[in-house]
């Protein structure tokens, strides 16, 4: 078998990451994915393989991203449509908006304290996935509304409006919790 | 109410601000980043190959001028070795791996067991480019870096920071800058020279305030 002249070839390699920069991006952002997953509806017996998954896609879309901008919205935006996805698929079984164990108690105590989880959890369950996203990462985790919508890959003004439907969602489950409580 | 008129009281406010902060629990991180590793040394190449003719929009694409059998070859070669030469541990001489890798495959190309008929590699002769293409250049711009990576972690900062005085004689403003940068540190530290490393690593930090090395660098300075 002939050997072909390599010399003619320019061998150009993928640009992937280096082990160095992917770990750090994984080290730095990890649990802020791994709380809004979960602020997402992915139960905690889910989130590894989800979290698994959003890194494995951003290895190999790594040339999309651009280095001079914050790696957060990017990540957020795949760990976004990852999340979309599983929960299309888990759209019909008891996962979606399960609970951890610990956080199944009722959302008023006996004596009368609200739990802040619960509320949280209750009205996170009630909105749509869009603004549920939107509103995880302004109000909870506290990205400003443009890399929020840059990482949903949406206009600003639909953002807006998608954390206004959000917060009206909360207000409204906050407010017949306190009434329970009275 | 206006679409920027926030329908959260201050109570709803407080309310949120005692939700319970949702962590992983203890050795997640380490045993996801080893399923992660097993996972991307088994995948294909990050990208696929196109023809030179074919414009991408992807820096990602392994580009073989010429021979489009070949080039699906070659890149297969590459993904493969692109899976095992950056992840994980210390990092073997790229250009060596690439190319001994290459030449095995192209053999595997030259079997009369695909469709597409030898006249065709014949019909398209290799023809450098007199220009090198962006991708070209950031290929010669991670040799050097991956030169000065593999000399670090043999404990050579000398040979390391010779290679990143090339690429930044070569590539002053080179996409990999970053990078250089966070190894020049961790090379001058190697050396011996604390005062310049902190120099470099100032001077990192102001003109990449927002880098995922940051961390890398400020971890290179301190004390162990």
């Amino acid at each position: 078998m002939r050997e072909r002249n390599l010399s003619a070839f320019r061998l150009l390699p993928v640009t992937s990451p280096s082990p160095t920069t992917f770990e750090a991006a994984y080290r730095s952002e990890l649990r802020g994915l791994y709380r809004f997953l979960g602020r997402l509806g992915i139960p905690a017996s889910s989130l590894e393989d989800v979290l698994h998954d959003v890194f494995l896609v951003a290895w190999k879309k790594w040339d999309t991203y651009d280095p001079s901008r914050a790696i957060r919205p990017w990540l957020c935006g795949i760990a976004f449509r990852v999340a979309a996805d599983h929960r299309a698929l888990k759209r019909n079984t008891s996962e979606v908006d399960e609970l951890p164990a610990e956080f199944s108690r009722e959302v008023v105590d006996p004596s009368g304290r609200v739990d802040a989880e619960r509320v949280l959890q209750r009205a996170l369950s009630r909105m749509p996935v869009e603004a549920r996203a939107v509103f995880v990462m302004h109000e909870l985790e506290e990205r400003p509304i443009p890399e929020v919508a840059e990482s949903m890959g949406t206009l600003v003004p639909t953002a807006y409006s998608r954390l206004r439907s959000a917060r009206l969602v909360f207000a409204e489950v906050a407010n017949l919790v306190a009434q329970e409580a009275r | 109410m206006s679409e920027h008129e926030d329908p959260l009281s201050s109570a709803h406010r407080a309310l949120l601000s005692q939700r319970r902060d949702l962590e992983p629990p203890p050795g997640f991180e380490d045993a996801l980043l080893a399923r992660l590793h097993t996972s991307m040394a088994a995948a294909p190449a990050p990208a696929p190959v196109t023809p030179p003719s074919s414009p991408t929009g992807s820096a990602s694409t392994a580009v073989v001028s010429g021979v489009g059998v070949s080039a699906l070859v070659v890149g297969v070669a590459l993904g493969a070795v692109a899976g095992h030469a950056w992840w994980p541990g210390p990092t073997p001489d790229p250009v060596i791996v690439e190319r001994v890798k290459t030449v095995e495959v192209v053999r595997e190309v030259e079997r009369p067991t695909t469709a597409t008929p030898p006249k065709r590699i014949e019909a398209k002769p290799t023809v450098a480019p007199v220009d090198p293409s962006p991708d070209a250049l950031l290929a010669e711009e991670r040799q050097l870096i991956d030169v000065a990576r593999s000399a670090l972690l043999h404990g050579d900062p000398r040979a390391a920071l010779e290679s990143l005085n090339s690429h930044a004689k070569r590539f002053p403003s080179g996409r990999l800058a970053e990078e250089r940068a966070s190894l020049e540190v961790q090379a001058l530290v190697l050396a011996g020279r604390p005062a310049e490393a902190r120099q470099v690593a100032e001077a990192f930090h102001r003109q990449f305030p927002h880098s995922l090395l940051g961390p890398v660098v400020d971890a290179a300075l301190s004390p162990e």
